[in-house]
């Protein structure tokens, strides 16, 4: 399969404006993304974050305490990668194929080439179908760490190759799950031709 | 076998950041804990959904012939219990990662109200995602089909023991655990909290009726 690969090029110079949002925890509240179902977004209620040129970033407070001081102190970043969605959408329509099969095929993989660029002590969660990864903290030490290493590491320097192994996962469940099929259809229409 | 061949002469790694290898005795807190719930350590485990049922289960059978390393936070133990494998022949060379420390702050602060394998099994999955995206070279992993244990790397063959060796001591344990174990205490501790405010609005419920 010839798929589409994000590159940096695709970078919007706005975002700059916004990991600065991030930086001080300026929140606001984001618009379900058209490629999102409607049942699955309603699980995050009214989600408050970040948009950007790619995606989204939720922010909420992480929803168990710190073991250290038993207080629900912790911050929890959710990031929607869109833009790898979008560019797979005319691909997944070739197929008749919705993106939500897509992605809970993923399973837990989601997030297997971003952890590489993220520090041990941020818990690093791929398990959930819409998320391409969970960044949790549990104590408020720990959540001002992560905010800083978002808006001044993540963000800026290595995001789009996070999204590229984001990617790479997506690519690699569209060839386990939907190859054989998408291999079976094409040899027939080459036959009817 | 397989098991207890391996602990019989323990490969080359004397220490493993520190801690010496050596028999390991039935974690206290795990007695105890199943005394506050009426068992002995020769009663059969009240086992979670994700534990592989098997006919030897007790505490007593988790840690027998157990071998390994003690931490602060816990231990490794080297190896499957000997009868693990029912007769079976393996080739796998495991280390099991058996927590101890939180459980003992939990039950200390009568905040753990579940038998450990129960409470363990409730939130095991959610943990083990935090560990899945982590680069773990050839090191494979299982969640465990023992009771008290959190997950079991391994490699495949005796001849990869120092791959796992040097991913426990250069990875594993100083960076990717300690995160990882605060991790499950909060999750267990949220348990333990979400109960005692139920119990709160229930006995207000009871109050006002």
């Amino acid at each position: 399969m010839n798929l589409p690969r994000i590159s940096y090029a695709q970078a919007d110079p706005g975002d700059a404006t916004v990991i600065d949002k991030v930086r001080r925890g300026v929140l606001e509240h984001l618009i379900r993304p058209k490629e999102f179902p409607r049942i699955f977004h309603a699980e995050y209620g009214h989600p408050v974050g970040y948009q950007f040129s790619w995606g989204q970033i939720l922010e909420l407070p992480t929803a168990v305490p710190n073991p250290a001081t038993e207080r629900y102190e912790g911050l929890t970043w959710s990031l929607f990668t869109t833009l790898p969605w979008a560019a797979l959408r005319g691909h997944l329509q070739s197929l008749n194929r919705p993106l939500s099969h897509l992605l809970r095929s993923l399973m837990d993989d989601s997030a297997n080439g971003i952890a590489d660029y993220v520090p041990p002590w941020i818990l690093c969660d791929g398990g959930r179908a819409f998320e391409a990864v969970r960044f949790i903290t549990l104590s408020t030490q720990d959540s001002i760490r992560a905010r800083s290493w978002l808006a001044d590491v993540f963000l800026p320097n290595q995001l789009f190759s996070a999204i590229q192994a984001y990617q790479a996962e997506l690519h690699l469940a569209l060839e386990c799950s939907f190859g054989m099929w998408w291999r079976l259809s094409h040899a027939c229409s080459n036959d009817e031709q | 076998m397989h098991a207890a061949m391996m602990n019989s002469k323990p490969f080359s790694y004397e220490r493993l950041l520190g801690a010496r290898y050596g028999r390991l005795a039935t974690p206290a807190v795990f007695i105890d804990n199943l005394r506050q719930h009426g068992r002995t350590a020769i009663d059969p485990l009240p086992m979670g959904d994700d534990c592989w049922p098997r006919s030897k289960r007790t505490l007593f059978d988790e840690f027998s012939d157990a071998h390994g390393f003690q931490f602060d936070w816990g231990c490794v133990i080297v190896s499957y219990p000997p009868w693990y494998f029912d007769g079976e022949l393996d080739h796998r060379f495991a280390c099991r990662i058996v927590p101890t420390a939180l459980w003992e702050r939990l039950q200390a602060r009568d905040q753990l109200t579940l038998p450990i394998p129960v409470a363990l099994s409730q939130v095991r999955s959610r943990v083990l995602r935090v560990l899945h995206p982590r680069d773990t070279g050839s090191i494979m992993w299982d969640p465990p089909g023992l009771c008290y244990d959190l997950f079991i790397p391994w490699v495949d063959g005796r001849e990869y023991s120092h791959e796992l060796f040097r991913w426990l001591g250069s990875a594993l344990l100083p960076d990717l655990l300690p995160p990882t174990l605060s991790y499950l205490e909060a999750l267990v501790l949220d348990l333990a909290l979400r109960a005692e405010v139920g119990l709160g609005e229930a006995s207000e419920r009871g109050h006002h009726e």
